[in-house]
């Protein structure tokens, strides 16, 4: 084996611009599919984060839309009374109610819609709601469930800009005619929501809405130990009775954070395949390259294989040589794709972060994604080679000899 | 030229396995650029052809929105019969209607769906402009009459796929937010969302929703031979007047049908542009590979170049002689690279058609015939320079003493 890739690397350096295109060809699409992988799975990998931050003993229940539209009040929406039911289910330590709404805010003598989310009027369900919303102060404070007439800032509103000019702890924003003191800047979530949005009492809220008491979103944090997938089934059982419906008739749903991520995470996977699935046709391309590149090998060698047979080689002996040469190519145009795709990968995250504030994208390479991207270079190496191979090994030396 | 072509033909026959495997390559890559490009370009018709429905001298007025944000949000501004009367007197408008979207219970055969429900305006004038714009009609049954009291359209969508155990039947009552509705039409297809919803007349979703006097949005069309954005700017101004906002501090949009189309335009525009770059590696790669081939065809035939330059070819003749073999490469790769993208974005257009009804229809221009075809070549040519170089500045008789 060792004599064999000796001679494949004797003969990859005879024809060292032929073997150059050839692992340019290959190296380009490796790069492109470790490239897409790196920056797919570190996207994935920084979602899930937020998503572990705000643990998997969370329970959501929500009002079921209609598919295709937003901006519409559903009809199966959440209230107070939503939010004493879920309480009522066993294993359940916290609940909190929040809501969530598009307000025209006033600052800087310039306007806009934002979107605005409550804080609870009571300790306990204020520290859950800033858990499961990751609120974090960048900045000044957050909201305690004792606060009236203040708010608190999303990071774009603090640091890009969206009114004109960066607002600041002190600062006082008019809504609905109302005047609010800024106490706290919100750190950066990279949820476009909450970071163009605000935070605001939910008293003053709903003197805002108008709404007395409905709610957008009810969570639930279940007691240490208890499956969260079983108290969810229970709320959406005691809400049922609530509303007297039946079992697959309810008008909203309940759903737990792993439930959450785990669709995410399946949308996100289809997109990345479909992704690396075009990328991959340039290595379908590369592997083409590699066939015709030992095709002519073989050919250019014709007379080679004749000796070789004719002092005693055998068939497979031939076959293992080529192989070893294709694989060869493949491994190499593998290695510096690999390293090439890492480059742009973290290029690719050094201009984000840089555009849009650190920790925004973070390019992974998994010891699996290297060693399987080499694995796989290796194989469409030999994969190509196995034709042009086989043909050199059936060579009949007589035959191969009188070549010329 | 024509001796040029004979001699490259020749020479590409005679290492046939080679040129098919360059070709190959060259082909994947024009196959799947061509099946991206008028699969999404047939996506964007359709797009665009709901729009055109609409028409280019819609105008639509509805609250300023967040953008984003969980849903279930309402939007702060709402506009109203009040709003509506506004628009119908704003001068350059010859028509206006608004209708009220909102989500709803359907309950039928013991299962219970959220649905959207639409409105038809009760107004003759309104109603006509709404079924028209919207190319309304019905498959089946009969349209609603403004006089109809508790009765429904339903959406192609919802009578065509199985939503509820039992299909929906004309004449049958359904529950919608618990009060009791007779279907007396099903809808023709309209187009992908609002294939997916109910109708039914004004009054009875303003009583099932408690809705006094909102719209969801207000739809207005302009006078022929009126620009659509100076009369929105016209319908923006009074609307501002009537509510006593300052200019910039409004709490609704004002949109063009023109602006709504371009900017989904916009966005299919960048979608398309990400897929089809990283396509386009792979005609790099195919290039690469022509490069390579002309590399070892010139090595191959040093003889035979010292022998046509000492009979008094020139360096233009062999370089010419090269870049036409490798031209021809890459056109002969992107010709079958069409056919076979074509076959592909076909077999898409089937597939999705089984599985979505008929959405998508791929679209193949004659520019995006052309065009392939010259990128191909050109592909081909420039892969081709490099070795065509080498092969020309070959000096005859070391050309000549090579073996």
């Amino acid at each position: 084996m060792i004599e064999q890739i000796k001679m494949a690397l004797r003969n990859i350096r005879k024809r060292k611009k032929r073997a150059a295109l050839t692992m340019l060809g290959v190296f380009i699409g490796i790069a492109a599919v470790v490239a897409l992988i790196s920056l797919g799975q570190g996207l994935q990998y920084t979602i899930n984060q937020q998503f572990e931050k705000v643990g998997a003993d969370k329970i959501i229940v929500q009002a079921k839309e209609a598919a295709g539209f937003t901006g519409q009040s559903a009809p199966g929406k959440m209230t107070e009374r939503e939010l004493t039911v879920t309480e009522r289910a066993p294993a359940i330590k916290q609940t909190a109610g929040v809501l969530y709404r598009a307000i025209q805010v006033q600052f800087n003598r310039v306007q806009r819609t934002l979107f605005i989310a409550s804080v609870p009027e009571t300790q306990r369900e204020a520290t859950l709601a800033t858990a499961v919303n990751l609120w974090e102060a960048d900045q000044g404070r957050l909201l305690t469930h004792k606060d009236s007439d203040k708010i608190v800032i999303g990071y774009n509103i603090a640091n890009k800009k969206t009114f004109g000019k960066n607002a600041r702890v002190g600062d006082t924003f008019l809504i609905s005619n109302q005047k609010f003191k800024v106490v706290g800047t919100l750190k950066r979530t990279g949820d476009p929501g909450l970071d163009n949005g605000l935070v605001m009492p939910e008293q003053n809220m709903r003197d805002i809405l108008n709404e007395s008491d409905a709610y957008s979103m009810i969570f639930a944090q279940t007691e240490q130990g208890v499956n969260p997938d079983e108290v969810a089934e229970r709320i959406e059982r005691l809400i049922r009775r609530d509303r007297h419906q039946d079992e697959g008739k309810e008008d909203f749903m309940v759903q737990t954070s792993t439930e959450l991520i785990e669709s995410f995470n399946k949308v996100f996977n289809i997109v990345q395949i479909v992704f690396i699935g075009i990328a991959a046709i340039s290595l379908l391309v590369g592997g083409i390259g590699i066939m015709n590149t030992m095709y002519t090998s073989v050919l250019e060698r014709t007379r080679e294989i004749g000796v070789m047979k004719a002092i005693g080689a055998q068939n497979k002996d031939i076959l293992i040589t080529f192989l070893v040469e294709s694989a060869l190519l493949g491994l190499t145009g593998g290695s510096i794709g690999i390293l090439i795709g890492a480059g742009i990968s973290k290029s690719v995250e050094l201009i984000v972060n840089n555009s849009f504030g650190p920790g925004t994208l973070l390019a992974i390479y998994p010891v699996q994604l290297i060693f399987g991207v080499l694995i796989f270079a290796i194989l469409i190496g030999a994969i190509s080679g196995i034709l042009p191979a086989k043909r050199a090994a059936s060579l009949k030396p007589v035959e191969a000899l009188r070549y010329e | 030229m024509k001796d040029y072509l004979a001699l490259v033909l020749g020479s590409l026959k005679k290492r046939i396995l080679r040129t098919m495997l360059t070709a190959l390559g060259i082909i994947i890559g024009i196959a799947a650029v061509v099946a991206l490009i008028s699969l999404g370009q047939g996506m964007a018709d359709a797009i665009n052809a709901q729009f055109s429905g609409v028409g280019a001298d819609k105008i639509i007025i509805q609250g300023a929105t967040a953008g984003f944000g969980p849903p279930g949000q309402d939007t702060p501004g709402k506009v109203d019969e009040d709003d509506l009367e506004i628009v119908k007197r704003t001068p350059g408008v010859s028509r206006a209607a608004g209708r009220i979207l909102q989500s709803v219970t359907v309950e039928y055969a013991d299962t219970t769906q959220t649905i959207f429900a639409a409105s038809l305006p009760e107004k003759h004038e309104d109603r006509d402009l709404v079924i028209g714009a919207n190319n309304i009609a019905v498959a089946d049954g009969r349209l609603l009459k403004p006089t109809d009291n508790k009765k429904i359209l339903v959406g192609y969508h919802y009578w065509t796929e199985e939503h509820f155990p039992r299909d929906l039947q004309l004449g049958k009552s359904v529950l919608i937010n618990g009060e009791n509705f007779e279907i007396v039409g099903f809808l023709k297809k309209i187009g992908a969302g609002r294939d997916e919803s109910i109708m039914m007349n004004e009054k009875d979703l303003r009583e099932l929703t408690k809705n006094k006097k909102e719209y969801s949005a207000l739809f207005a069309q302009i006078v022929t031979g009126e620009k659509p954005s100076q009369i929105a700017d016209k319908i923006q101004r009074a609307i501002r007047k009537d509510r006593h906002q300052k200019e910039g501090f409004e709490d609704f949009t004002v949109t063009t049908s023109e602006e709504l189309i371009s900017s989904v335009n916009v966005i299919l525009g960048v979608v398309q542009g990400v897929f089809i770059g990283i396509a386009l590696i792979s005609i790099l790669v195919g290039g690469i590979g022509i490069m390579n081939t002309m590399y070892t065809s010139v090595l191959e035939r040093t003889r035979e170049i010292g022998v046509m330059k000492a009979i008094g070819a020139q360096n233009k003749d062999i370089l010419i002689l090269f870049v036409v073999e490798s031209g021809i490469l890459g056109m002969v790769g992107g010709a079958i690279g069409i056919l076979i993208g074509f076959g592909l974005s076909k077999l898409v257009e089937l597939a999705s058609q089984n599985a979505l009804g008929d959405i998508l229809q791929a679209s193949f221009s004659w520019q995006l015939i052309i065009g392939a075809l010259l990128f191909s070549f050109i592909i081909g040519t420039i892969s081709g320079i490099f070795p065509a170089r080498q092969a020309s500045k070959l000096q005859p008789v070391e050309a000549l003493r090579n073996d």
